[in-house]
């Protein structure tokens, strides 16, 4: 039983995984937390359909939507965040902003508020590990694997390839990566052509896994990606998959919790911001994250000061 | 005759009122944004919270029946001549407190991390309010909601006077809130606060508790924004859920910024004119009967436009919209020195 | 007694040891300036002993009290102010805003007195508003009182830093190459004014790189080198030291 719940735990945590990968890219090399992250999965989910209805094959219709989405992408950074670029986090976050509202608007615009169905038909579900697990393999299975493949992928480019190590170079010092060679334009390019990609392939397997599609699919796993990123620990490639993980897996157990003592399920849908509220009083750098820069002092320290101050400055 | 009536009801309902209650909201998000430089991305937390106890303060609780889950409600402990304006008055207090106390204990931790730590942060607050408040059944009635949140003043079949008196309530609310405001804000605390936002470095250097400072002004922002979803109710009648999706946020935000940061009178005309100009779009379906296709659609448009005009603003102006001096980014605490 | 000793104060940044085990003294009532190549260390020891940063190790101590690892809000307090060697205005309040900003305790920075308006805070207001324009007219700013302290040139904000750290009322000043950059009149007024401050009782450390300024007006001079004191005495003597002369040539 347990077991099931942990399945469907990874399930839920593929189809945050690739959109919380690429928005920890978008802050560790752009430096600003891109609040139009869901809405470029959404877009992928649409234009996977559109593409879906072209050609009459889902591989091939959601491998179009990468290209649509990636440029998009591309064309937010040269036409927006390339101009942001030393005003600080706030700046490019309020313009993420706007850019959430065109795209999401742009869609109820252009297809209508309504549910649209994928068209696709669901088999039956498999049995696997001898009963212990149930799973629909085009709902849950297709998502999981194009969600590690894709993981993989993503990994293997930052880690062994020569644009994987630009990334990270401009990601952890810009200057110093710059007078080392470093062509950071190009960088800042391809990890908005990356960050499209995956939102691309996300929005694809959350289409497949909810089966219709609508304007806010995306925004509403915005909070839940963000959570992700910040349990797992932001700046870090890494923190994103194993934030990812803990958030799907946390919100499926407590789900079996709040089955077995009777609590609302319901409330499982705050847990990746009860996780996130946690994760900032304790340990804001994450699991396993880089620090944020600056000294933070510990909590109770800067709980005394304010009472300190409360007894002095306040009155 | 009967038609000035409705109209009197009408504007004073969907415009006067609704203008001033944003406007409350508004200043408090201005002493966060505008004086101090916070980005709180979660009004419409705040506003829920502040609607809901009023709600329960000033209605009867109802167990659960096939009208919903049913939900709390203390009117009964007000059951003395002018019970129902003294549960307004009080249920509105306890708005502020309750929603200054959450914003305290959301910024606690969270105003000593980066401003877009804050925005995360108070996004996901926001989120975990309503949610909180959808599923708390018993008290909040769910997905129901409360219904029939009473008016300080009612005058029966005079629909026209109770909403005119309300307008001219909230309006009278506003006006000391405003005051209030414009003398905290000249205050040698306001202009401490605006150098924290200019510089906060150098305003630590220069001996100021800048977390402190930057706690107070977040505190006092949630309060206002907690009286004004209590005030949100009772011009609604109703709490519900719904209505505090994040474009109430996305609201108070665009009246903030186009009536310009810092700057209260501006924001209160700014929630005027805002409020009068999504009347007026309402109404306009009605009165020029658009086809259903497009007075859909406007409404998509008319977002679309807020979110370019954002873009531009962000690009071009930024003054109008960032309060942050335009020189390098923000540097983590560890400068190292040339000497 | 001292009015500040520094003792065997460490500070490193990542790998680097930007303060390494500095030891040091000012009197009351003097004037000491502090010397050294760009990466000696010096703007660092400032800001540790303002607060801004913690020592990793050794203490400071200010009046008979540690203050070391205390926020620089309560160092401030305890008499303690500091410029920016990079003036550090801010833009849009007006030079007498910035001015009167600065200054310490005032009642009107509580939230909750300021919304009653009590008369004590306008009194105070006025009081300094009074006092605010007086420093202003000290340094010559007077004119400019309701300027946006952007508009300010490079010298008028170095003489703003000043009037801003005066309004403190603060014991000590440390002041972070106080004339870099001013014209020479200019540079003139801001070191008189520092003389006839003397008078008055404040005690001045000063970071300098114009050796003119330092070895005419400092009473004592402390060499610091690669985030180690290297040299410390009278200016005299100082400038013929060759590990001095060295560290200048070779940093």
């Amino acid at each position: 039983m347990v077991v099931q719940f942990l399945f469907n735990g990874l399930v839920q945590a593929s189809i945050v995984i690739l959109g919380a990968i690429g928005i920890n890219l978008l802050y560790g090399v752009k430096k600003f937390a891109n609040f139009a992250h869901g809405d470029m999965m959404t877009l992928g989910a649409y234009f996977t359909l559109v593409f879906f209805g072209l050609t009459h094959d889902l591989v091939v219709g959601a491998f179009y939507a990468v290209f649509v989405v990636a440029l998009v992408g591309l064309t937010q950074e040269v036409l927006i965040y390339a101009q942001l670029e030393n005003r600080g986090p706030v700046a490019p976050l309020v313009a993420s902003i706007g850019v959430a509202l065109v795209l999401q608007n742009g869609i109820t615009f252009w297809f209508g508020p309504a549910f649209l169905s994928f068209g696709i038909r669901y088999p039956d579900n498999w049995v696997l590990l001898g009963g212990a697990i149930s799973t629909n393999p085009i709902r849950d299975l297709v998502p999981m694997a194009v969600a590690a493949s894709a993981t993989v992928a993503t990994v293997v480019l930052l880690k062994y390839t020569k644009l994987g190590k630009a990334m990270r170079a401009t990601a952890d010092n810009r200057d110093l990566a710059r007078v080392s060679g470093v062509n950071t334009r190009f960088v800042y390019w391809m990890t908005w052509i990356l960050a499209g990609v995956l939102a691309s392939l996300s929005g694809s397997i959350l289409g497949v896994a909810a089966g219709a599609l609508g304007p806010s699919m995306g925004a509403t796993l915005l909070l839940t990606m963000f959570a992700a990123v910040i349990v797992g620990g932001i700046g870090s490639t890494w923190g994103a998959i194993l934030g990812s993980l803990v958030v799907g897996l946390a919100q499926s157990l407590f789900f079996l919790f709040s089955l077995l003592t009777g609590v609302d399920p319901r409330w499982q849908l705050a847990v990746p911001f009860a996780l996130l509220v946690a994760t900032l009083l304790v340990k804001p750098t994450g699991l396993v994250g880089r620090p944020i820069g600056g000294e933070i002092r510990p909590l109770r320290i800067e709980i005394a000061e304010m009472l300190k101050g409360i007894r002095r400055g306040l009155f | 005759m009967v038609d000035l009536t409705n109209l009197v009801t009408d504007l004073s309902r969907a415009w006067i009122a609704l203008a001033f209650v944003y406007a409350v909201a508004a200043i408090g998000l201005n002493l966060q944004w505008g004086h101090t430089g916070l980005f709180n991305a979660g009004v419409a937390g705040f506003f829920a919270i502040g609607a809901y106890v009023a709600a329960i303060v000033s209605t009867q609780s109802i167990g659960p029946g096939p009208g919903g889950p049913g939900h709390a409600g203390l009117i009964s402990l007000f059951a003395f001549p002018f019970g129902i304006q003294i549960a307004f008055v009080l249920g509105g207090l306890a708005a502020m407190v309750l929603c200054g106390l959450i914003g305290l204990l959301i910024a606690i931790p969270t105003l000593r991390l980066r401003a877009d730590y804050l925005a995360i942060a108070t996004l996901a607050l926001s989120a975990i309010a309503v949610e909180s408040i959808r599923n708390w059944d018993s008290v909040t009635g769910g997905v129901y909601g409360i219904l029939g949140v009473p008016r300080p003043l009612e005058f029966g079949q005079d629909i026209w006077r109770t909403e005119l008196a309300y307008a001219l309530t909230v309006g009278l609310i506003v006006l000391i809130v405003f005051v209030l405001m414009e003398r905290a804000t000249r205050a040698p605390w306001g202009r401490t606060l605006k150098a924290v936002r200019e510089d906060e470095d150098a305003a630590l250097a220069l001996g100021k508790n800048t977390y402190f400072l930057k706690l107070q002004a977040f505190v006092f922002g949630a309060a206002l924004m907690g009286g004004a979803g209590a005030l949100f109710a009772t011009l609604l009648r109703v709490a519900v859920p719904d209505s505090f999706t994040p474009a109430l946020t996305f609201t108070i935000w665009t009246i903030v910024i186009v009536g310009g940061s810092g700057n209260n009178k501006g924001v209160i005309l700014g929630a005027v004119a805002l409020t009068f100009l999504e009347y007026f779009t309402v109404r306009a379906k009605d009165w020029f009967t658009l086809t259903s296709y497009w007075s859909l659609r406007i409404f998509y448009i008319r977002l679309m436009a807020l979110g370019i005009l954002l873009i531009l603003l962000i690009l071009f102006r930024p003054a109008g919209l960032l309060p942050e001096p335009l020189k390098a980014t923000k540097k983590p605490r560890i400068l190292i020195g040339s000497g | 007694m001292d009015l500040l000793s520094v003792d065997r104060v460490s500070k490193a940044f990542g790998g680097i040891q930007a303060v390494d085990e500095c030891s040091i003294r000012v009197g009351a009532g003097s004037i000491v300036g502090l010397i050294g190549p760009n990466g000696a260390g010096k703007s660092t020891l400032f800001n540790l002993v303002i607060g801004t940063y913690a020592p990793d190790a050794g203490r400071i101590v200010f009046r008979g009290e540690r203050i070391d690892g205390l926020p620089p809000y309560e160092i401030v307090e305890r008499g303690l102010a500091k410029t920016f060697q990079i003036p550090r205005e801010f833009r849009s309040l007006t030079v007498l805003e910035n001015v009167m900003v600065s200054a310490r305790g005032e009642p009107g920075e509580s939230p909750v007195l300021s919304l009653i308006g009590l008369s004590r805070v306008w009194r105070r207001e006025r009081e300094l508003e009074t006092r605010a324009r007086q420093l202003l007219s000290l340094v010559g700013l007077l004119e400019l009182a309701e300027e946006p302290a952007r508009n300010l040139s490079g010298g008028q904000k170095k003489l703003l830093e000043l009037a801003r750290v005066l309004v403190m009322e603060p014991t000590l000043i440390l002041l972070d190459e106080p004339v870099a950059g001013v014209n020479p009149t200019l540079s003139l007024k801001i070191l008189s004014l520092i003389e006839s401050l003397r008078g008055t009782g404040k005690t001045f450390f000063l970071i300098e790189h114009d050796m003119d300024v330092i070895f005419n007006r400092c009473d004592r001079v402390i060499v610091m080198h690669q985030g180690r004191v290297i040299a410390e005495g009278k200016p005299a003597e100082v400038r013929a030291m060759p590990t001095v002369i060295e560290s200048y040539l070779g940093g």
